[in-house]
């Protein structure tokens, strides 16, 4: 558990439940991470005693990150705490092969909270789980027809025939096959 | 205390991810083409994330650059694929009346369903001959077909493939690089060219790089003078290929752009030159 000296810091789902979190996990997240820069030190209790000062701890309102989805977030920033910070600029050529096992386990949940994930990490600009989500869709659409992705992800096809027609025809020049 | 509120969704999905996550899922097929054309199809909304990534660069490398060393299947169905393209890039630009005035072959003059040429973010000249060049060749073969006698209701193109593969010789039909009609690839190459780089607001990679056994070699000489720098400003590459650069070039590019990284200047050789 946190040293004596480990700042904490309390996040607030939308439906009001708190999670009690060390600043160092927050941290991974850039959004929070910038807010708790912007409000500095003086704002923020060091936590000696933790139920005598858990009330004093500033809360974050997180409004549109529920409960279990932020519950599964926590959860990947604390087995990620220690990672570096991946910079903007190499992380140019991506593959989707190289999830590792702990990241793998952790994608296997039902669509819906797949997509919430990705909302979350944009939100919260959490750059890896954001890639790793994003890397765990594009794996269930990979070799799948248009027909088969729109099944899959309960997508309605919006285009008439006639536009599927053109469509097809001026992007005829990079199919592969 | 900070309220972070975004508009509220009961339930995510694939329909209303926004934008930027689309792009996080569709920027791992950047390679995989495949996937992407199959991504176009699915909705409107994802049509347009997939083909930004489709149409950023249709003319960058690598480049095929010899169709004789090319088996003569593969370089059918490839220039097919480009007079496509090259189609398409004629109907965004405009440029269908000029097209028509050269009495040249246009399969339909339909608006295009997107302005395709707004999405390119990587422009090479190589690319663009090349393309122009395999969408002049598909047409001489069409020529070579119809010459060949009827097809029977059979569509052209698989009739000249068939009669390629399984063809009475059994010899391997090649394009002679002397069949191909220079005088329309000099023609459109430059007129292209032109227009892409006055559309492109958007270009990040510029390359006017050329190899030296292209044909019209003046032509690109010519075209160096038409580049609107102004509007490339957020070019990070430059190469070119060019005999006099001009140093207000230069200045104009100095000036222009704040993110340029990379410029390649390639210097033509004094017999190509002397030739050109």
């Amino acid at each position: 558990m946190a040293g004596a000296d480990q700042k904490m810091i309390r996040l607030t789902s939308s439906e009001g439940t708190e999670f009690l979190v060390e600043r160092a996990v927050v941290e991974k997240s850039v959004l929070l991470k910038n807010m708790l820069e912007d409000v500095g030190e003086s704002d923020l209790g060091t936590i000696a005693n933790l139920t005598l000062l858990f009330f004093f701890i500033p809360a974050i309102p997180l409004a549109n990150v529920t409960g279990p989805i932020l519950t599964k977030v926590i959860e990947y920033c604390t087995h990620h705490r220690d990672d570096p910070v991946v910079t903007q600029e190499d992380d140019g050529r991506k593959s989707s092969a190289d999830i590792d096992d702990w990241d793998k386990e952790f994608c296997k949940v039902d669509q819906g909270t797949l997509f919430e994930l990705i909302l979350a990490a944009n939100y919260l600009d959490i750059k890896p789980l954001l890639d790793l989500t994003c890397k765990t869709v594009a794996n269930m659409i990979r070799g799948k027809t248009p027909e088969e992705i729109r099944k899959t992800f309960n997508i309605e096809n919006d285009f008439t025939p006639e536009e599927e027609a053109q469509v097809k025809k001026e992007n005829e020049w990079c199919e592969e096959r | 205390m900070f309220i972070l509120c975004l508009p509220q969704r009961s339930r995510a999905s694939s329909q209303y991810l926004p934008k930027e996550c689309l792009d996080g899922i569709f920027i791992n097929f950047q390679d995989d083409k495949g996937t992407l054309f199959n991504c176009l199809f699915v909705c409107r909304y994802w049509y347009y994330a997939a083909a930004e990534i489709l149409w950023q660069r249709p003319f960058s490398p690598p480049f095929r650059s010899n169709p004789v060393a090319i088996w003569e299947t593969d370089y059918i169905k490839q220039s097919k694929k480009r007079s496509r393209l090259i189609q398409v890039y004629v109907s965004c630009l405009g440029l269908t009346e000029e097209w028509r005035s050269m009495n040249l072959q246009l399969e339909d003059s339909k608006r295009p369903f997107f302005n395709y040429v707004a999405l390119l973010r990587e422009f090479h000249l190589q690319g663009l001959y090349n393309s122009v060049r395999e969408w002049v060749d598909y047409y001489q073969f069409a020529k070579v077909m119809e010459d060949n006698g009827p097809c029977k209701g059979r569509p052209k193109f698989r009739c000249l493939m068939k009669r390629l593969i399984v063809g009475e010789s059994k010899k391997t039909f090649r394009v002679p690089s002397t069949c191909t009609d220079f005088s329309v690839v000099e023609k459109v190459v430059p007129l292209l060219c032109k227009k892409i780089l006055d559309h492109s607001q958007a270009l990040r990679v510029l390359s006017l790089d050329i190899d030296r056994f292209s044909r019209c070699l003046e032509l690109y000489e010519n075209v160096q003078h038409h580049i609107p720098l102004e509007s490339l400003s957020k070019i990070t590459s430059f190469e070119w290929t060019v005999n006099r650069p001009a140093a207000s070039t230069f200045v104009r590019l100095a000036e222009t752009t704040q993110n340029l990284k990379t410029v390649k200047i390639w210097r033509l050789t004094t017999y190509w030159s002397k030739h050109a």
